[in-house]
């Protein structure tokens, strides 16, 4: 999104200059030939500026008085005159024909200035006088006409040259809308599917918002798997937030049912042990009397060992509820697992499971109550076999890794290749009392406990399970930093 | 060693000391400079204008853009302005120089000669040309084809005259003829007309419109050197003496003054780097003293032809 955006307005910036650019050549173009168009100008004044000084020196020729001397200096001052404007004719840059032009106006000039000094120091013979006098009225009417001629030229060039440059100011002015048209409808094509795709992200995140904030923790906000996309990301992590929280909620929940069941438990527990213990003193009393016939005696014996199983179940539920604080040991998770696989490898070989195990040393440590981790395992382990029962593979990892919040954990995975659990048992198999196995074969407290166990030392346990193909229990640790042994 | 280390070490005060006894020397000199380059000393003479005539010579316009570079270092020098005017050859000259109440003019020799008989005017100073001369002299031609050697030739023949007033076109060809013997010119050949130009005069017996003809050897030379045709088909029979060439004249109750200090301008332009400049850009070497004993040959052939110049009233044809 950042990236189409950014494309975008480097798009729009090209169009700026490219239009600029363009824009500047013409206006440097129509500058340079509006120069020119004034010069020409000025070379037109100049023209007609020469026109009237040698038709100034026309009509001072035609005076008589010229010859008698009064008016040479007049002459001569228009004269001078006629040049410095011819000069300055010349010394403007021109194209070849016109200077050649100039050339050769300037060389008649020079004739005419020689027709009139000869005019002026000419002293006798009015013949001769008659024709100089001729010649240069002659030579005048010349040069004017040439002047005129030249200025015809000059302004038929000058209206061309008028014209193109209005031309060019007309390609400027076409230039420059276009530029800004085109730049402002990108501008506004860029803006709406900017804006629309933004609010299109913003609309479906608002609305993941909306829906997890009504309790919808199973929502996802849909990725589309591209990586250049920021908003891809956010979703990501997102609907990361989502899921911890979702577990979050989930362990809480489990917690607090876990706390009510103790709690519950334990008055139960207490209420019941009492008539247990009452009915068990009798029992073990008619057992001992000699009067009971020795088959009714065989009955006696049946409600004592259900009595005691009761107990044992009661013994059970108070070691769940009246958890003791855990005697934490820093120490390598290696071990622990090494010593548990060694308790059940007996057990392991009659339910023919094969249990692999990697769990390499030099883990980061962990702080654990040692029994209390180790009974962890063993249900875990009792579980897999459980799950199968014609026998498996077992395999125990172990590894460091970080979890969502940066800090870094020890994992130790068990995966089974058990019968799995149905996707309905996995929100409660942590449930104390959940059991799937036949009654009698287990008191349902055993994940519930090592949850609990868990939990007490600041980890989790996570499952994944698919039916028919078995299930990884996942134990996550807090790691410590530092050496084993070290409490 | 030792004397260079002390000399470093009082360098701190003897650089800016240096650069002020430099700077005081710059300005002295360059305040003797302007004075040697301003007009020496303001005198008041008794006037604040000075106007001298020019007659015209063959380009007008090129004359008058010489004479204003001099324009400029006359009025420098001698602090009071200095004008030119162009006097027309026609009509009387010296009239013209009284009317007009001019305080002298550059005048060709025989226009001097009137003006100082008829005005009394006094010679300053004349320019020398760039090849050294400062005076000029006549020519008398034919076609080398027209078979005119010498004056017993020229009866019955065509006569080019430039004019009345010049020495070259009119004077020396009269004293030729009258040397010979002959007395009445205009009886003996058989046509005679004034071109009114030298330059016409060579071209009208060049392009046999005249059979002999006369003129000033500037011009001929000139021309000379621009067409090839004058020497090769044109023959110079004889050669006047010579006379000085337009020459400064001014009038005679000039404020002494003034006209001392004009000549002495003139004379030192050569000298001054200033004076040398105006010169290269007004076409001569520089100015030779001019007096009346220049113009002997002038006067002799005035004499010899009969022309009192005291009286001389001329009117061109």
């Amino acid at each position: 999104m950042k990236r189409r955006i950014l494309m975008g307005f480097g798009l729009l910036l090209l169009i700026f200059l490219v239009g600029s650019v363009v824009a500047v050549l013409y206006i440097s173009r129509t500058t340079a030939s509006m120069d020119r168009l004034v010069l020409l100008h000025q070379v037109e004044i100049l023209r007609a500026d020469l026109i009237i000084h040698i038709q100034q020196v026309q009509s001072q020729l035609s005076r008589s008085k010229v010859r008698s001397g009064g008016d040479v200096d007049v002459l001569i001052a228009h004269v001078q005159e006629m040049d410095k404007v011819m000069d300055a004719c010349i010394g403007c840059h021109h194209s070849p024909e016109l200077t050649q032009g100039l050339h050769s106006m300037h060389d008649l000039s020079d004739d005419y200035k020689g027709i009139i000094s000869r005019l002026v120091t000419a002293t006798a013979n009015q013949r001769h006088i008659a024709q100089l006098e001729q010649r240069a009225q002659s030579l005048g009417q010349e040069l004017i006409g040439m002047a005129q001629g030249m200025s015809f030229t000059a302004s038929l060039r000058l209206q061309q040259k008028t014209q193109e440059t209005m031309a060019s100011i007309g390609k400027i002015k076409g230039i420059l809308i276009a530029t800004l048209l085109t730049a402002f409808l990108l501008a506004a094509v860029i803006g709406f599917v900017s804006v629309r795709g933004l609010d299109r992200r913003f609309r479906r995140l608002l609305d993941a918002t909306r829906r997890i904030a009504q309790g919808d923790l199973q929502h996802r906000v849909e990725e589309t798997g591209r990586t250049d996309d920021e908003f891809d990301e956010l979703a990501s992590a997102f609907n990361t937030m989502t899921q911890n929280l979702h577990r979050s909620q989930r362990q809480l929940l489990q917690s607090a049912k876990l706390a009510a069941i103790g709690e519950l438990a334990t008055n139960i527990a207490y209420e019941v042990n009492n008539p247990l213990t009452g009915v068990l003193g009798y029992t073990g009393l008619l057992l001992k009397a000699d009067d009971v016939p020795a088959e009714k005696k065989e009955h006696l014996r049946i409600i004592e060992r259900e009595t005691l199983r009761a107990r044992e179940i009661l013994k059970h539920l108070l070691d769940f509820s009246r958890r003791k604080p855990p005697h934490l040991v820093r120490t390598d998770i290696a071990g622990i697992i090494e010593d548990t696989i060694a308790l059940v490898r007996g057990q392991a070989k009659v339910a023919r499971v094969e249990i692999k195990t990697a769990c390499p040393a030099g883990m980061p440590v962990v702080a654990v109550d040692i029994d209390e981790m180790r009974q962890v395992f063993v249900n875990l382990i009792n579980n897999a076999f459980f799950a199968m029962p014609s026998g498996g593979t077992l395999t125990v990892r172990c590894a460091a890794e970080q979890d969502e919040a940066g800090r870094s954990v020890v994992a130790v995975s068990l995966a089974d290749t058990g019968h799995g659990i149905p996707e309905d048992h996995l929100d409660k198999i942590f449930d104390p009392f959940f059991t799937t196995r036949p009654d009698g074969e287990g008191t349902g407290l055993g994940l519930s406990v090592s949850f609990m166990i868990v939990q007490n030392h600041g980890g989790r346990i996570e499952v994944e399970s698919a039916v028919g193909r078995g299930s990884t229990f996942r134990v996550i640790l807090p790691a410590q930093g530092g050496d084993p042994g070290a409490a | 060693m030792h004397q260079h280390r002390a000399w470093q070490g009082r360098r701190s005060i003897t650089i800016p000391l240096l650069t002020v006894l430099v700077a005081a020397f710059l300005l002295a000199a360059g305040g003797c400079r302007k004075q040697k380059e301003g007009p020496p000393i303001r005198k008041t003479f008794g006037q604040q204008e000075l106007l001298i005539g020019l007659i015209p010579e063959q380009n007008i316009f090129r004359q008058r853009e010489r004479y204003m570079v001099l324009r400029k270092y006359l009025s420098d020098r001698l602090g009071i302005t200095v004008n030119f005017t162009s006097l027309s050859r026609y009509g009387n000259i010296i009239d013209r120089f009284a009317a007009e109440k001019m305080d002298g003019a550059f005048f060709g020799s025989f226009t001097y000669g009137l003006a100082r008989r008829q005005l009394g005017v006094e010679p300053i100073a004349r320019p020398v040309n760039l090849d050294g001369t400062s005076t000029y002299h006549g020519y008398l031609f034919v076609r080398k084809d027209s078979g005119i050697r010498t004056s017993r030739d020229m009866k019955g023949k065509r006569f080019a005259f430039v004019e009345y007033a010049t020495t070259a076109g009119y004077l020396f060809p009269l004293s030729y003829f009258r040397s010979d013997g002959i007395t009445d010119p205009q009886r003996f050949l058989g046509q005679s007309f004034f071109t009114g130009s030298h330059d016409a005069a060579i071209l009208a017996v060049l392009n046999r419109e005249a059979d002999i003809g006369s003129a000033k050897n500037t011009i001929y030379d000139q021309l000379a050197g621009e067409n090839p045709r004058i020497e090769q088909e044109l023959l110079i029979l004889a050669t006047s003496g010579v006379v000085p060439q337009n020459c400064l004249a001014v009038r005679k109750d000039l404020d002494p003054e003034l006209k001392a200090e004009l000549k002495r301008v003139l004379l030192d332009m050569e000298k001054d780097p200033e004076g040398a400049e105006t010169l290269r850009r007004f076409g001569a070497r520089g100015f030779v003293v001019t007096t009346d004993e220049d113009y002997t040959y002038l006067y002799t052939l005035a004499t010899q032809v009969g022309i009192d110049l005291r009286t001389y009233r001329y009117k061109n044809q």
